[in-house]
């Protein structure tokens, strides 16, 4: 009998505790006060993704209202726009997705894919990933940006960018060799895209406003050694290229 | 020998090595060797057995953001997830940062809670418990950490570890644990005194006047009693740069072991007095009253003080990794004797002088080491030598008992009709010396020269010299009476057998001068050559081929060969070649030859040897038969053989798959005839996710042992000179008293293993293992004259049958553990464990409660352990941390 | 029985309690979002604090292989034992130069984290801090500019995980180059070096999953169980030491490392081994038993074994192996001999041998040459 009281005792000490230290937690903990507002969109994990499949065709006719910013032929009508053109169709389809879910946020996007259910996306994907991508300049290696992008600066932590998103900016497919590995299909072709977007979109990255998907956080992790100048250079050359 | 105080010692060796490394710190890449040192490697309980569950909660974000599951390690298994980081804070204003975590509760066991093999090494009690008390500091910039983890069941079961220092220049340990060794929990000792070194016999039993049906009905009515030894230890450890490329180290641990274990107590044999009963043979027998085996309880109280210090090199400019050990071990006996009085008069009838017994326990002893190890690189073939030289000596000089305790066999008494006078033994001037004064030292070489000639060979070759000799020299010889030999059990074999078999030789006394005994110990010693030959060759990238040939020799002194030559051929295959499984396969065969085996090669030591023995018209007994091998010294080929096979399956399961076998043929007869084993394991490891890891497994072993022996005609000794003859087959060993028994085990095992966290943060571990384990003793004579010639019109071929009952061993354990987070900072963790068991033993069948403790002149202890059993503890415990 | 209902119905309270405050507390809800770098949290200031500190690489590149880089001209700090650290050659990708642990770190974040609450990091963060780390990532899988450029070439980097296509030799190269010595003075030529094991078999320096040790598993004994599953599972047996307990490791007895002494024990013999816990055995006794002191092996099974402490046979047949002599050893002892049965027989029953020969492993007795006494 004493053991059933002490046992007693114990869960009564637990409760006690829990419950006062749960308003504790509440005061000096931000996130929880902003989870009272807004409930943050669950992780994304991209690890596990196969390349997606969809159908172009159909993708086509639901993209007329694409077409009014990323233009027509998925290439955009201003350079705030991203192109689409021959974008890699599974990051496509999971930036859709991300705008969907809620871990990628923007006041256009984020209405636009409300609306789309997973073929759509997936079609939609396809779609602009069979587009031919814009033309592309002239292919200068000596450039500030393009050093950074080949080379990395090790000095200042920057790894190269072709390691993922492939030589000449165009993605990188390596084969399947049965061990883990990164979902290359889901790391975007940057070659054509307007220098514009670029910058916004390393800043994103690098202030953590694109953070909530295993991809985005190794982008998080390379733009924190990114200066603006880093950004400047990088975009001008991926645009230019 | 005066006591000197172990600890003391203890600390006075670690103070001046520390004194003397301390100020010689300085900067180089330091690291520690902890596995060089023997025990205390390991600190954890039942409730956790790995030290570092509540830490062991999975990151769900896995290891990597770049690709999903886990790596494998190089042979293909796969690393568990890793576990989220503990939160820190940091500590006051500078570059600490810390974590702590607490886990206490209460622990509640319920059902057969006293059954041996739950309480084996736990000793659960009800009774609040320490689940965790960790605590850990770092400084990032100084790199100095300390890092505390303890944890409590009772006050037998604890351990408190710490271990600090800065990263790369030094590391102190200290640690402090109990752990306890529950023997019976079924013990109902007669003697009152348990514990100390003077068993007394409760009232109502009076030695030699209480009848075995008295004696009987006391031994129920004792209370039951648990029987276990705890070890508390405590130690420090330092290890740390003495300058660049060298590392000092020193450590000191105290032990003390205190409580009981079952023990005995020798007066004679009772089986000889067994008769015949009514109902003749097939029907019970009747025992006598002669003789008696007391199993009394001993006491445990020991400490154990090791020291070691020692410096190493790690091969700077003159290219030398040195090692250079010295360590000092000093066990204490603070009981050294242990005396008992005996409820049963060894003869019959007669009121007897010797009415206990005494005995000496393990007395205190010093172990001194020194070692030193050094290899360098050679110039040819990418080779290195490396050589090991070692000197050890335990050396043990208490002082020795009178050979009768004057209590059991007073002064002014004799033993029976023999006319030995207790006076002549009960004091220690019947010694040939006062003091043990006995050491053995030991030697030990090793030299070693690898090369790597080319990138797919290397080859080794081993030369190792081991030594041990035994310097200890004692004669039992009494100067009070002129005799050799020993008065046995306690004076009652000659209370019992009378002059006869008294246990002494004297020249020129005709009582004794033609008894064959053992007049002075053994010094048993050896050396041990053995020469390796041994290299890998890489066949491809997937196959590697290796081959190894060893001779050992040993030459050992008194023993039954003068040298034998071990020889073993080991043949190993490592493959990657079967997809993505990982092989190693070995094959060993050896072979054991030797010299011409003597049977008895201890005649030197024996009164034969000395001068004024006269030889009985009738011969010596033979001592033994001729053909018997002891299994150590005898021929042996053998053959062994392993593989174990993993194979990765997809990114998240391993198979991994053992199989093994040996076979050991002795070449005897008499002795041991042949060994065997064979088993193989599975093993089925799942991890889906971060969040969730299984694991399964199945494991089969059969063994066999399987030995000859002939029962000798009893008939013959001291009637015919045939008595000397020593041949399998003579008269003396006659085929027809020839027997063998074959111990068969088949062990299972089955288990499986689940972790799953839960969101949010609510993680369940459940694991069941199923153990079972039947051993059967088969028996098979050639004729009834195998058995006792006592029991010859008792026992019949139908009574005797071919086999004891199977001995059983089957446990079945569910062990369950829920973490509940109740917030970032709090937690509740529940934890059961349930156990069934069941067990047989023939040893203890028919002990059914303290009524069976008696039987003939017999008084047992223990009733040995719970043969049906189920028990559970439940915990439930808080976890508060930073 | 009666209290063993009664624990149940307690802990089942218990559940009741805990669910019901969970469900109960809306702001414990809220609070079970895990703390850090778990579902929707960003990298959080602790978690950036604790990962590995920038570089200063911009001057050392070339020098990367120079195990002479001078801390002391790099930084007034004071010198600590790693930033010395020589980052090793890569046979597989010998032009590699070192980009600095950042660099590594800009796209092994989440393995950054993990590894820098470990000790093998953690010391390299300690020698980084006050001089910069052309050590920690590198010192251990060498210069990493081809694998950066090109992360999928097999052998860029060196690495310690199936399938590597750095050989066992380069892998052990690399942490014998600071863990020489010691516990390792007999690696090459050991068991576990001449089957091709690899360091990271048992240990992973990039994880703390494990008390102490760097260990792949959370116990050594899991470890060691990964290969010798067949060991581990005799110690579920009758008599055993307390292994399963969690009071023993393997490596309280055996240095998988390498030793001169098989099967990798630690001392010069296995006695040795055994006197280290058990020194009351050790003696030496005036009466010594041969086989005792010869091997204790000769008798025990140290991993386990159905019988009584850890003994291969069965009393009295253990000892009738070589005991044949004249007298009561050579007798065969049947079922009889049980306690229940016609000749209950003191050499069978209970402790059977040693209940009268109590001192089998050594009398210090004058009348204990037969270790009666």
């Amino acid at each position: 009998m004493p053991t059933l009281r002490v046992l007693g005792l114990i869960a009564l000490a637990t409760t006690c505790i829990a419950w006062t230290e749960a308003p504790h937690a509440a005061e000096d903990g931000p996130a929880a006060a902003t989870s009272t507002t807004t409930k943050p969109a669950p992780f994304f994990d991209e690890r596990r993704q196969t390349p997606i499949e969809g159908d172009a065709h159909s993708g086509e006719g639901k993209a007329t209202v694409c077409a009014a910013c990323h233009g027509p032929k998925g290439v955009a009508v201003a350079p705030n726009f991203p192109n689409l053109a021959g974008q890699s169709a599974t990051y496509l389809y999971l930036q859709l997705k991300q705008f969907k879910d809620g871990q990628r946020v923007d006041p256009i996007m984020s209405g636009q894919a409300a609306n789309l259910g997973d073929t759509d996306m997936r079609d939609l994907a396809s779609y602009f990933a069979s587009l031919p991508p814009k033309p592309s300049g002239s292919n200068e290696s000596q450039s500030t940006g393009a050093h950074l992008y080949l080379q990395g600066d090790p000095a200042r932590g920057i790894p190269p960018c072709l390691a993922c998103h492939g030589s000449d900016a165009t993605g990188v497919r390596f084969e399947a060799s049965g061990k883990p590995q990164p979902p290359w299909v889901s790391f975007p072709r940057l070659r054509g895209q307007s220098a514009i977007y670029v910058t916004k979109a390393l800043g994103d990255f690098r202030s953590g406003v694109r953070s909530d998907s295993s991809n985005a956080r190794i982008m998080q992790a390379i733009g924190g050694s990114l200066s603006d100048d880093d950004i400047q250079h990088l975009s001008t050359y991926l645009s230019s290229h | 020998m005066p006591k000197q105080h172990p600890l003391a010692t203890g600390l006075v060796w670690c103070a001046t090595a520390t004194a003397f490394a301390l100020p010689g710190v300085t900067s180089a890449q330091f690291d520690t060797s902890g596995t060089q040192r023997v025990g205390n490697t390991q600190f954890g309980n039942s409730l956790d057995p790995t030290g570092w569950e509540p830490f062991l909660m999975p990151d769900p974000m896995g290891m990597s953001y770049l690709h999903p599951d886990q790596l494998r390690t190089p042979t293909g298994s796969l690393y568990p997830y890793p576990s989220l980081a503990p939160a820190e804070a940091p500590m006051g204003q500078g570059d600490w940062t810390y974590h702590w975590l607490l886990q206490f509760g209460y622990l509640h066991t319920s059902g057969d809670r006293n059954a041996e093999f739950f309480q084996q090494y736990s000793a659960w009690k009800n009774a609040g418990a320490l689940g965790m008390l960790a605590f850990s500091a770092l400084n990032r910039k100084t790199g100095q950490y300390v890092e505390f983890r303890g944890s409590r069941i009772n006050d037998d079961n604890q351990y408190y570890r710490l271990r600090m220092g800065t990263y790369g220049s030094y590391r102190v340990e200290a640690f402090f644990r109990d752990i306890p060794h529950v023997l019976s929990t079924d013990a109902y000792p007669l003697w009152n005194g348990v514990g100390t070194t003077n068993l007394t016999l409760p009232p109502g039993v009076s030695p030699g006047v209480s009848s075995q049906a008295q004696v009987a009905a006391v031994a129920a009515d004792r209370p039951r009693q648990t029987l276990q030894v705890t070890r508390e230890s405590g130690g420090m450890s330092w290890e740390g740069m003495l300058g660049r490329d060298w590392i000092g180290y020193a450590g000191v641990t105290n032990e003390n072991r205190h409580g009981e274990r079952d023990w005995g107590g020798s007066m004679f044999f009772s089986y000889y007095y067994t008769t015949p009963g009514p109902g003749g043979p097939g029907t019970p027998g009747i025992q006598g009253t002669g003789g008696g085996q007391n199993e009394t309880v001993r006491p445990v109280d020991f400490t154990t003080t090791d020291i070691n210090i020692g410096l190493r090199n790690k091969a700077g400019a003159a290219g030398w990794l040195f090692n250079f050990t010295m360590s000092a071990s000093f066990f204490r006996d603070h009981k050294d004797s242990l005396s008992f009085v005996a409820p049963f008069a060894p003869l019959a009838g007669s009121p007897s002088v010797i009415t206990g017994g005494t005995f000496s326990l393990e007395p205190d002893n010093n172990y001194y080491n020194v070692r030193l190890e050094g290899s360098h690189p050679l110039s040819f073939w990418h080779g290195e030598f490396s050589a090991t030289a070692s000197y050890g000596s335990m050396r043990q000089n208490d002082a020795l008992q009178a050979p009768l305790d004057p209590a059991f066999c007073p002064t002014g008494q004799f033993i029976g009709t023999t006319g030995i006078a207790c006076a002549n033994w009960n004091t220690t001037s019947a010694l040939s010396q006062q003091n043990g004064d006995a050491r053995i030292d030991t030697g030990l070489v090793n030299l070693r020269a690898s090369f790597r000639p080319t990138a797919n060979l290397s080859t080794y070759i081993n030369f190792r010299w081991y030594g041990e000799n035994n310097m200890t020299r004692y004669t039992m010889y009494n100067p009070l009476t002129g005799q050799y030999g020993f008065l046995h059990e306690n004076g009652s074999q000659a209370l019992i057998v009378g002059n006869l078999q008294a246990g002494l030789f004297q020249a020129g006394n005709p009582l004794y001068q033609s008894y064959f005994t053992q007049f002075a110990n053994i010094p048993f010693s050896y050396n041990d050559r053995q020469g390796e030959l041994g290299g890998a060759y890489q066949v491809n990238s997937h196959n590697s081929l290796g081959l190894t040939y060893t001779i050992d020799r040993q030459t050992p002194q008194q023993r039954e060969r003068t040298y034998i030559n071990d020889q073993h051929l080991k043949l190993t295959w490592d493959s990657h070649s079967l997809g993505e499984s990982t092989l190693r396969f070995s094959y060993e065969y050896q072979k054991r030859t030797g010299s011409p085996y003597n049977y008895f090669p201890y005649l030197p030591w024996y009164s034969p040897s000395l001068p004024g023995y006269v030889q009985d018209e009738l011969g010596i007994a033979a001592y033994t038969v001729s053909q018997m091998y002891k299994y150590d010294m005898s021929n042996l080929k053998a053959s062994k053989l392993k593989a174990i096979i993993t194979t990765p399956l997809g990114n998240t399961a391993t198979l991994t798959t053992t199989f093994y076998g040996n076979r050991n043929h002795y070449g005897a007869d008499i002795g041991r005839q042949s060994a065997s084993t064979t088993g193989a394991d599975v093993s089925f490891d799942w991890t889906p996710s971060a969040s969730t890891t299984f694991n399964g497994y199945l494991s089969m072993e059969s063994s066999r042992i399987k030995q000859g022996n002939v029962a000798d005609n009893e008939s013959l000794i001291y009637q015919s000179p045939e008595q000397a003859n020593p041949q399998f087959g003579g008269p003396m060993y006659p085929y027809a008293n020839f027997w063998t028994a074959t111990d068969t085990e088949t062990d299972a095992n089955v288990g499986a293993a689940m972790t799953h966290v839960f969101t949010p943060r609510v993680k369940l571990d459940v694991s069941y293992n199923y153990t079972y384990s039947r051993g059967v003793n088969g028996y098979d004579y050639a004729s009834l004259g195998a058995i006792t010639p006592a029991y010859l019109s008792i026992l019949t071929a139908a009574s005797i049958g071919n086999s004891f009952p199977a001995n059983i061993y089957r446990l079945q354990t569910l062990t369950a553990n829920l973490n509940l987070a109740l917030t970032p900072r709090v937690g509740l963790r529940l934890y059961g464990q349930y156990g069934l068991g069941r067990f047989a033993d023939w040893h203890y069948t028919g002990f059914d409660g303290p009524g069976d403790l008696v039987i003939g002149n017999r008084v047992y202890t223990d009733l040995g352990p719970q043969t049906r059993w189920h028990a559970a503890v439940l915990g439930a415990f808080v976890t508060l941390k930073l | 029985m009666r209290t063993f209902r009664e624990s149940l119905a307690v802990l089942w309270i218990h559940v009741f309690v805990a669910v019901a405050l969970m469900a109960m507390n809306p702001a414990v809800l809220a609070q079970q979002e895990p703390p850090k770098n778990g579902d929707g949290a960003k990298l959080t200031q602790s978690d950036i604090e604790r990962m590995l500190p920038p570089t200063d690489m911009g001057a050392g590149v070339h020098a990367a292989n120079d195990a002479s880089l001078s801390p002391a001209s790099m930084n007034t700090g004071p010198a600590t034992p790693f930033d010395a650290a020589r980052i090793p050659v890569n046979p597989a990708a010998p032009n590699a130069q070192a980009i600095g642990a950042k660099t590594c770190s800009a796209c092994h974040s989440l393995e950054d984290i993990h590894a820098s609450h470990a000790i093998h990091v953690q010391s390299f963060q300690v020698g980084a801090a006050n001089t910069g780390p052309q050590a920690a990532c590198e010192a251990c899988h060498g210069p990493g500019s081809d694998h950066a450029k090109n992360p999928a070439a097999r052998g860029s980097i060196i690495a310690f995980t199936h399938g590597s296509a750095s050989t066992p030799e380069t892998q052990a190269t690399v942490c014998l180059g600071c863990h020489a010595g010691g516990a390792r003075q007999h690696w090459l030529g050991s068991v576990h070096e001449s089957r091709g094991l690899s360091c990271t078999d048992c240990h992973n320096p990039m994880v703390r999953n494990s008390p102490e040790g760097a260990l792949a598993k959370s116990s050594i004994n899991q470890v060691c169980a990964t290969c010798h599953q067949d060991i581990l599972v005799k110690f579920n047996r009758r008599s055993h030491m307390p292994l399963p307990e969690g009071q023993m490791a393997c490596t309280d007895c055996h240095n998988p490392h390498g030793s001169i002494t098989k099967p990798l024990l630690k001392t010069d013999t296995v006695n040795d081994t055994c006197y280290s816990c058990h020194a009351e055995k050790r003696g030496p006794f005036i009466f010594e038993h041969a086989p005792v002191r010869e091997n204790c092996l000769n008798c025990h099974d140290p991993h386990g074994s159905n019988q009584q402490t850890l003994l291969v046979l069965p009393m009295p047949m253990l000892c009738q192996q070589c005991h044949t002599m004249n007298g009561h050893p050579n007798d065969l002892q049947t079922r009889q001999s049980m306690r229940n049965g016609l000749t209950p027989d003191e050499r069978l029953m209970g402790r059977a041998c040693v209940t009268c020969h109590s001192n089998i492993h050594g009398s210090n007795n004058p009348s204990g040459a037969m270790f009666h006494q």
